[in-house]
């Protein structure tokens, strides 16, 4: 094949043919740019909505049972979980992991802050997790302001993050140097504690990813509830008396939590109790697999935005090349092939479909750049495969609408459309 | 004169540059529709011939120089051109005789509306593969036989007809084609320019250019070495 006069004439043709009708060209270029841009967008939130949310979760790590007292409501109130009754738990367990990590967990119902000369104390509903000062061995220091507290401290509390947002409103210092308290109340009594640490909210768009969590598919109301409003003490700071919520246990290496949560709950029900077992890395997967879900559509959806783009596009082709069935009658005269006059009719669009593109991939950039700072705080970006995989769907997209208008013109009877 | 003398001295014993033989045009597929353009239609027309065309409206002139440019099939019968049967021949294989061997000239000129008159010249060189810079330089010296070397960059729409058409004969003849086909070159120019035209394409035609032209002016075709005349599809007789 010749490939100058195959494609490198036409390429030149098409060019000049673009330049020549920019303004018939116009319209189709705003309309792919959108496209584009809109294509863009989508994938790159999507994708780095799906990114950032398997990062986090991994990082907040995959490998712990929780065990707690069921948090529906009724349940709730009708039975919760005392610490004789953790300690069995915690006996139960250790005959499956071993070592285990035992963290028992005691409920209170609410907490007050000091405020400020003149502010209103503030009142929240938390739960209280009591743990041992070995409990970074479950979460990444990581994950941390501050630090958590030593052996022995117990006047000291990690608050998670929610918890921090609720009661300081302006936040706290971090590091060594926090010197909040809070008021808790501890069996009717209240106990003042010093802020060691704050865990930060491992998903960054906590909140954010709430509102959007209308239905409560990706997340179930249990794991709502023990993600939200925790504050951590030492256990020995809890009384004998205090009730359980729960308890955190970390599975050794090797060891499938999903199938240490089974027989967790076989025991359970062996003990008859309502206590739930479940494995993070099981709801992390669900996640993932929502978020996964959320990708697909996403994908579906940008294709079909440059499906619908490039109909209409062709639909402007038609017309086009119908006014100009006279230059390609002259064309071919002229000793034009229809393969060379259906390749300069198509790389028109092709070429058009190329800056259209690139015009609508830096709309893109700065609007990740805008939805970061405004929308997620989270880094909205497009991977270079991302790019090419939106660019090549558009240009094949665009090369299949448009070769079959392009085709038929180029086999016209040229004597036909001199006249 | 010198171009009878010309043309007798091209024609004198060569070969049939075209050859016709038993060509028939039919139009419509049957019935009313149907339209014979031309019947059993014979012709050879030697290299370096200098051939008019003449006769009525509707007598097939336009339909034969179609064929002759392999632009159209016969329904029937076989072309030669310089010995090559070109029914034989694939669209691919057409378009390379009309870009190489045959240059047009149409009374409404056909140029590109979009393209400077140097780019109008270029395409054909374009289309055969030759590079830019060279399909450029040949060009110009094209418009530049035709006086036209200060307007290489005017479009079709800021030139006259006069000029446009010799745009269309620089196109025509930076192919150096074997034969010039000229349809009413003269039809949409006026006698000043008509003749400057005539004159370019008597020139081609001393350069052992192969011309047929079409035309309705006896004037014209008593320029040309042999008239041919056609009625209702057929070569009434040769002159």
């Amino acid at each position: 094949m010749d490939v100058y006069s195959t494609l490198i004439v036409p390429v030149r043709f098409a060019w000049r043919s673009l330049w020549r009708r920019r303004l018939q060209y116009l319209l189709v270029f705003i309309a792919l740019t959108a496209a584009f841009w809109a294509a863009f967008d989508i994938l790159a939130v999507i994708s780095s909505v799906h990114r950032q949310l398997e990062s986090d979760l991994r990082k907040i790590g995959w490998e712990v049972i929780n065990v707690h007292a069921d948090p529906q409501p009724l349940r709730f109130l009708g039975h919760r979980l005392n610490l004789a009754e953790g300690e069995r738990l915690a006996r139960l367990v250790q005959g499956i992991f071993a070592p285990a990590n035992l963290l028992p967990s005691v409920a209170r119902a609410a907490w007050a802050a000091p405020g400020k000369p003149g502010d209103p104390e503030k009142e929240e509903t938390v739960l209280l997790i009591g743990t041992t000062a070995a409990w970074d061995r479950v979460l990444s220091m990581d994950f941390v302001w501050g630090r958590f507290f030593s052996a022995g401290e117990e006047d000291a509390c990690v608050l998670d993050e929610w918890a921090c947002r609720r009661l300081f409103p302006e936040g706290i210092s971090e590091g060594e140097r926090q010197v909040a308290k809070v008021r808790i109340l501890i069996g009717g009594q209240a106990r003042e504690f010093r802020v060691a640490g704050v865990v930060r909210d491992p998903f960054k768009i906590r909140e954010r990813f709430e509102e959007w969590d209308a239905t409560s598919l990706a997340r179930s109301p249990l794991v709502r509830f023990m993600e939200y409003k925790n504050i951590y003490l030492p256990r020995a700071a809890l009384g004998a008396g205090e009730e359980i919520l729960g308890l955190v246990i970390k599975v050794g290496p090797g060891v499938e939590p999903e199938e240490g949560a089974e027989r967790i709950r076989e025991r359970l029900k062996s003990i008859s109790s309502t206590a739930l077992a479940w494995s993070r890395k099981r709801w992390a997967s669900q996640l993932l697999e929502a978020a996964f879900m959320a990708a697909a559509v996403a994908n579906f959806v940008w294709v079909i935005v440059l499906a619908i783009t490039a109909f209409m596009v062709v639909t402007v082709v038609v017309i086009a090349i119908r006014e100009r069935y006279r230059e390609i009658a002259i064309r071919r005269v002229e000793g034009a092939r229809r393969g060379q006059v259906a390749v300069q009719l198509v790389l028109e669009n092709l070429l058009l479909t190329l800056a259209a593109s690139g015009v609508g991939l830096v709309l893109a950039a700065a609007t990740g750049k805008w939805l970061e700072g405004q929308f997620f705080g989270w880094p909205v970006y497009l991977k270079a495969l991302e790019v090419l995989l939106v660019e090549a769907t558009g240009l094949l997209l665009i090369g299949i609408t448009t070769y079959f208008p392009s085709g038929r013109a180029a086999r016209l009877d040229p004597v036909a459309n001199l006249k | 004169m010198k171009e009878d003398e010309a043309n007798s001295k091209t024609v004198a014993g060569s070969p049939p540059l075209i050859e016709l033989r038993g060509i028939e045009k039919v139009y419509g597929d049957g019935g009313t529709a149907r339209v014979q353009a031309l019947q059993a239609l014979d012709l050879a027309i030697r290299r370096g011939e200098f051939a008019a065309i003449v006769g009525p409206s509707g007598s097939g002139k336009s339909t034969l120089l179609h064929i002759l440019g392999c632009l159209d099939r016969p329904t029937a019968g076989t072309y030669l051109l310089a010995g090559q049967d070109t029914s034989r021949l694939s669209d691919r294989e057409l378009s390379a005789v009309r870009n190489r061997r045959i240059g047009f000239v149409f009374q409404a000129f056909q140029l590109l509306s979009d393209s400077t008159a140097l780019e109008n010249v270029m395409l054909p060189l374009l289309y055969r593969g030759v590079p830019a810079v060279p399909a450029r330089q040949r060009a110009k010296e094209a418009l530049a036989a035709v006086a036209l070397e200060e307007r290489l960059g005017h479009r079709p729409g800021q030139l006259s007809g006069g000029e446009q058409q010799r745009v269309a004969v620089a196109r025509a003849l930076v192919k150096r084609p074997d034969i010039l086909l000229a349809d009413e070159p003269t039809g949409n120019l006026d006698s000043a320019n008509g003749e400057a035209i005539l004159k370019l394409i008597e020139e081609a035609h001393r350069r052992e250019v192969t011309v047929v032209l079409i035309t309705h002016d006896p004037q014209v075709a008593a320029r040309a070495g042999r008239v041919l005349r056609m009625k209702d599809g057929r070569l009434e007789k040769k002159c």
